[in-house]
């Protein structure tokens, strides 16, 4: 994460989340949502309800633009490892 | 999740994810629906909004045959692009018919599931309760 965070220069606000296999927070910044770590990220938005079950199909990096969540617009990424566990990425 | 939607709904720009929980069958099913934005070819919807759905509601406007001109069309495209799934067709916007005549219109759309109004609520839990039935049979 540090190295993906390293090699882009974001000019939009930007948030990592990441999770183990069951959904729970292992790490985030709180820059665009509440995900406080050690908490289920399918219990912060309904949308993370949805998109856990991403992270069994055979996808490995999903985009999703212009979801609405907490009066926002955000394009995000679904990052899924071999293990089940991945990285959300956020902008706002 | 109301079963009306409320004055201020912001039109549908990418997608708003709701939940909406019904009890059939003495099970409480839990429905998180991806109401997406509006689109006259299916095709023109991004793929990735439709990945890993068990169930699809596809919703016309009764007043604007428009919406439903090409449904059987945009109904095989579903189930051959995201399984062979569900989908429950309806038309909304019965609010805006003559009083009196729904049950006319029904008869004259029977390709649709159900007739509904998202503005009074009218079905809307009996659209819900459908997907749960049908997901669960």
């Amino acid at each position: 994460m540090k190295n993906y965070k390293s090699n882009n220069e974001f000019n939009v606000e930007t948030q990592f989340i990441s999770i183990d296999k069951n959904g729970s927070i292992i790490k985030s910044d709180l820059k665009i949502i509440p995900a406080q770590e050690g908490t289920l990220l399918q219990d912060t938005h309904h949308f993370f309800e949805s998109a856990i079950s991403l992270f069994k199909s055979k996808s490995e990096h999903i985009q999703l633009d212009c979801v609405n969540m907490f009066d926002l617009v955000l394009d995000i990424e679904v990052i899924t490892h071999a293990d089940n566990s991945g990285v959300i990425i956020l902008k706002d | 999740m109301d079963d009306t939607f409320a004055d201020d709904y912001k039109v549908t720009i990418g997608v708003h994810i709701l939940k909406k929980t019904v009890e059939v069958q003495d099970h409480e099913v839990n429905l998180i629906i991806w109401d997406t934005e509006g689109t006259d070819d299916i095709k023109e919807l991004r793929k990735t909004y439709l990945l890993g759905t068990h169930g699809f509601i596809y919703v016309t406007d009764v007043t604007r045959p428009k919406t439903y001109l090409h449904l059987n069309e945009h109904k095989e495209y579903l189930n051959n692009n995201f399984g062979n799934v569900p989908i429950i067709t309806v038309g909304n916007k019965s609010d805006l018919l003559p009083k009196g005549s729904i049950a006319q219109k029904k008869e004259e759309m029977d390709f649709l599931d159900l007739i509904i109004s998202a503005k009074e609520g009218s079905n809307m839990q009996r659209l819900f309760e459908k997907m749960a039935k049908t997901l669960l049979s």
